[in-house]
């Protein structure tokens, strides 16, 4: 017999299962012929395997094996790098599918599958694809059982005793996970390749934010030291825009590396800003963001950038001081702050004109009566904007009239900047949906919103938000609740606040959904805190909260050895409990043994079934037939072992129906 | 280190005479574990440290499970059947598991060689046999065995000290296959008649048993595909032979004995009565039968004189 058992059909059949579980999410993240073409080795393979199709030759393979590598390179400029690495893995892998034959060939596969599993995380580590790796693990730990024992073990079994290891093995994952030391990592690094972007640009366009805002995708989550301040206050400051030509507005360039100071007058909010990738470098922070932690800088007009892109979830700890004055503006901010289009339509002069007339150049009078000319004059909040021409804030203001916070906002700041009044456009994010299951808040790419600042001599800028001149729901509620009202058909200003509630209370098909996301997103972010974010440095914070009198690597390592032979000796003594029950057959054949003793058939201690059941005979003739039947079944099913249920099912039937009569001959 | 024997009417396996070492599948899944590592740092992945830490762990947690697959077992001889010398007898060994739970994928080693692969359920016994080959006639000892398995995983070799059972078994001489003729029958019954007659009364047929002699096999049932039968003969129930040892005198002992041999599976298939004299007093009275030909082949396999 061979030292180790030789690979059958069905364990190739573990191996399939087990690698499309483990390569399904590469569909997604690989160029699109990757997959498919995998695929169809595998499906060459079963043809080997079960319609007796020719292997192909070492020479076929090789062909195979360098056409893949032109394609790759073709693809990718490169093998190396996580797409082309991983491609070239998946493909040579099902190639090697191709020529299984020993079991070392089907091992060597199976221990590859977790090469296959680890690639996977390189693209994602979300929750949903870790659930699904988890399967695909104990698919692997399967298939290596069913690989090296081909035994009588059933499907079930085997994957039941799968799934008893890995469940024994996570607290000792966890404890491995919390203290194995997190060394710096980047030996080298791969080029990944940049997916899809989303959020803002540095340019915003008429148009911009509400293309955006038809999207729920996550931008950040929040979560507050305290309490979360009131939805007025919520405006995560994104980007500054100074420079216009009349349709679109921009940054500028010019001075960058000026810093902007500010005097707090109040208590600043702290929290932890947790910004999905967005492969920009904007950080956005409620107004006005004071120190910038690690690996953020601050840009001029008080927004915050990155030093890297942000290619993956990262996490800030921020403080804001949403009181503050600003001192005055430099020559060269304040120039940049009044730039105008070269165009502006008389009708907007004139209209600005008698704003500075009648309130006699003050500037916060300015701003409010232009803020009184969107409330009174039917402007419309819309998410559907009519298009505009050449000079849309002019067609905005005296024609449509609908339009978008972008809309509001870059039209208040031309009139601000034609008065003469330094002011800006702000571009990020407003309000947000607090999550009670985790205790944050989400902000979404539909609560991208457009504001305005103002310099105005006492306080410095000054935040103004003509959109909650025209749509207060918007700053109160979110976009939802805009659309909810105008579903419903309501005017907001009309309501009191329980109708106003009344009305966006979710109805309960949606509200049971509302409330499964707003768990998974939960889930998600502590699975975020605890396995993206757990780095080299939370690891010291935790272990020095556990007492670890001092982190080092070699403490951990100690901690890590002890750990594991603790576990071991714990796991050692429970799992070889004495576990020495007496099997179901034997506990029936006893029960039965009971009932003849009763009537005077003791069963000697170390009598066998058959003598017993000849002694049984003899002096009970009457009984002779039915302890025959007992006894041979019991033989059969004790020593014979032949586990069938059928003959289980009948012993139990048989001795439990066994009534012996305690008269002999009666 | 040299490995004590592991000797006794009944072995039980215990922590002191298990051991365990990674097999070179389990080599190779450090080696992936390693390889995860890296990555796992390179790319500073959590996840990725977290699958590496569980594969780590699983393997150490299969290695309680492996060292539970031998542990507790229960080792004792089977019944043992004597065989000639030159045969392949069977050592018989009953593997009992004590326990409820089964255990799977256990491995008998002869002579570094799996030889059975099985699984024991819960409070079960398991029958096997090595094969050991016989080069001479007496009593063998038990071969050397150990048991052994690689589940759960196949990454892990678990393996017991090497057991050898207090149990012997009978080796009976090889039979001569070409045998001069045995003594004249002396016929005690009064019935005339040479040795021969026997063999004139076709009886039946009984299926092939090690040591018939190749004369009486019937080999037309043998061409046919229908399995080795020998032919038995009722002729000569009444005749009684003497199988002497000085019929033989011009050779070795072992010949001799070898013939003698022949002569006794010959007499007991033809259904004769047969007595057995060797020197130094030793007479076994004729007689007949399964049990009769045990006496005289063991007699014979423990003839002393053999190294």
């Amino acid at each position: 017999m061979n030292r180790y058992p030789l690979p059958d059909k069905r364990s190739f059949n573990w191996l399939t299962i087990a690698t499309l579980l483990a390569s399904a999410p590469y569909a997604f993240y690989l160029p699109p012929w990757i997959f498919p073409t995998f695929l169809g080795l595998l499906g060459w393979s079963y043809l080997i395997e079960r319609q007796g199709w020719q292997r192909p030759g070492r020479t076929l393979l090789l062909t195979l094996l360098a056409l893949f590598l032109v394609l790759v390179l073709r693809q990718h400029q490169t093998v190396l790098g996580r797409d082309a690495g991983l491609s070239l893995l998946l493909l040579m892998f099902g190639l090697k599918f191709l020529e299984l034959k020993t079991l070392r060939d089907h091992i060597l596969l199976t221990l590859l599958l977790f090469l296959l599993i680890l690639g996977n995380l390189l693209f994602s580590q979300s929750l949903g694809l870790a659930l699904h790796l988890t399967i695909a693990v104990i698919a692997c730990i399967a298939t290596l059982s069913r690989m090296a024992l081909p035994s009588g073990m059933g499907a079930i079994t085997r994957i039941r005793l799968s799934v008893g290891i890995f469940l024994k093995a996570i607290p000792l994952m966890i404890v491995l996970y919390l203290l194995f030391p997190r060394l710096q990592g980047g030996f080298w690094m791969l080029p990944g390749s940049s997916t899809g972007t989303s959020g803002f640009s540095d340019t915003v366009r008429l148009g911009t934010i509400s293309r955006m805002v038809k999207s729920d995708q996550i931008a950040f989550r929040v979560k507050f030291d305290g309490s979360v301040p009131p939805a007025q206050q919520l405006y995560w400051r994104g980007l500054v825009l100074n420079h216009t030509d009349g349709r679109q507005w921009q940054r500028n360039q010019q001075n960058v590396g000026v810093i902007d100071t500010f005097t707090p007058t109040g208590p600043p909010v702290r929290y932890e800003l947790m910004l999905e990738p967005t492969w920009q470098r904007w950080v956005f922070a409620l107004d006005l963001p004071g120190d910038a932690p690690g690996g953020v800088r601050h840009q001029p007009g008080y927004s915050l950038e990155t030093t890297a892109l942000i290619q993956e979830r990262v996490s800030f700890k921020i403080s804001s001081f949403p009181y503050y004055r600003t001192p005055a503006l430099t020559a060269i901010t304040r120039q940049n702050s009044l730039q105008l289009p070269r165009y502006i339509s008389t009708r907007i002069t004139k209209l600005v004109d008698t704003w500075r007339r009648d309130a006699q150049d003050n500037p916060q009078e300015i701003a409010d009566s232009a803020l009184r000319y969107f409330r009174q004059q039917k402007f419309y909040y819309t998410l559907e904007p009519p298009l505009l021409g050449g000079d849309p804030v002019d067609e905005f203001l005296f024609d449509t009239r609908r339009g978008f916070c972008e809309h509001f906002a870059s039209a208040f700041t031309t009139l601000m900047r034609v008065a003469g009044i330094p002011a800006r456009i702000i571009v990020g994010y407003q309000g947000g949906e607090f999550n009670e299951a985790g205790n944050y808040l989400i902000v979404r790419q539909q609560d991208a919103h457009a504001w305005s600042e103002i310099w105005l001599p006492q306080s410095g800028w000054t935040r103004i938000d003509p959109t909650s001149a025209v749509a207060p729901e918007r700053i109160e509620y979110g976009l939802d609740a805009v659309q909810q009202f105008q579903l419903q058909g309501l005017d907001y200003s009309m309501l009191t606040p329980s109708q106003r509630n009344q009305a966006l209370r979710p109805k309960w098909p949606i509200f049971i959904l509302d409330n499964i996301q707003r768990y998974w997103d939960a889930g998600n972010v502590l699975w975020y805190s605890w396995v993206l974010d757990f780095t080299a440095e939370r690891q010291r914070q935790l272990l020095d909260e556990l007492g670890f009198l001092t982190s080092s690597v070699m403490n951990q390592l100690v901690a890590v050895a002890g750990s594991t032979l603790l576990f071991f000796a714990l796991l050692t003594a429970v799992m070889s409990r004495n576990k020495q029950r007496v099997d179901n057959t034997q506990k029936l054949y006893l029960q039965y043994c009971k009932k003849l003793e009763r009537v005077g058939l003791r069963r000697r201690h170390n009598e066998g079934p058959l003598n017993y059941m000849n002694r049984v005979r003899k002096s009970r003739p009457d009984l002779a037939q039915m302890a025959a039947q007992v006894a041979d079944l019991y033989i059969e099913l004790r020593y014979a072992s032949s586990c069938n249920g059928q003959f289980v099912k009948r012993f139990k039937r048989m001795t439990r129906r066994f009534k012996p009569n305690p008269i002999v001959g009666a | 280190m040299r490995m004590r024997l592991l000797q006794g009417n009944e072995v039980v396996l215990t922590r002191k005479q298990l051991y365990m070492l990674p097999n070179r599948f389990g080599l190779m899944f450090t080696a992936l574990i390693f390889v995860l590592l890296l990555a796992a740092i390179n790319y500073n992945n959590g996840l990725a440290f977290g699958l590496t830490f569980l594969l780590a762990s699983i393997a150490i947690v299969s290695m309680v499970y492996t060292h539970n697959t031998l542990s507790g077992l229960h080792i004792t001889a089977g019944p043992q059947s004597p065989v000639f010398a030159g045969q392949t007898a069977r050592f018989a060994l009953i593997i009992h598991n004590r326990k409820a739970t089964s255990r799977y994928g256990l491995q008998l080693e002869y002579e570094k060689k799996v030889i059975e692969r099985f699984d024991v359920h819960g409070n079960d016994f398991r029958l096997a046999k090595i094969p050991v080959t016989t080069h001479s006639r007496g009593w063998v000892p038990s071969p050397t065995f150990c048991l052994s398995t690689i589940y759960p995983f196949g990454i892990l070799y678990s393996w017991s000290r090497k057991i050898k059972l207090d149990q012997r078994y009978l080796v009976y001489p090889t039979p001569a296959s070409l045998a001069p003729d045995p003594p004249d029958a002396t016929v005690e019954s009064g019935d005339t008649g040479g040795n021969h007659k026997g063999q004139d009364d076709f009886y039946g047929l009984r299926s092939f048993q090690k040591g018939d002699s190749p004369r009486h096999v019937s080999w037309k049932t043998a061409a046919r595909g229908q399995g080795m039968y020998t032919k038995e003969f009722n002729g000569a129930n009444n005749e009684t032979v003497w199988l002497d040892w000085q019929a033989l005198p011009q050779l070795d002992i072992e010949s001799r004995l070898s013939i003698l041999c022949r002569w006794v599976l010959d007499a007991e298939s033809q259904y004769k009565h047969y007595g057995l004299k060797l020197p130094g007093h030793t007479i076994i009275k004729p007689a007949r039968g399964p049990e009769h030909q045990h006496v005289c082949l063991k007699v014979l396999a423990l003839y002393p004189g053999h190294s």
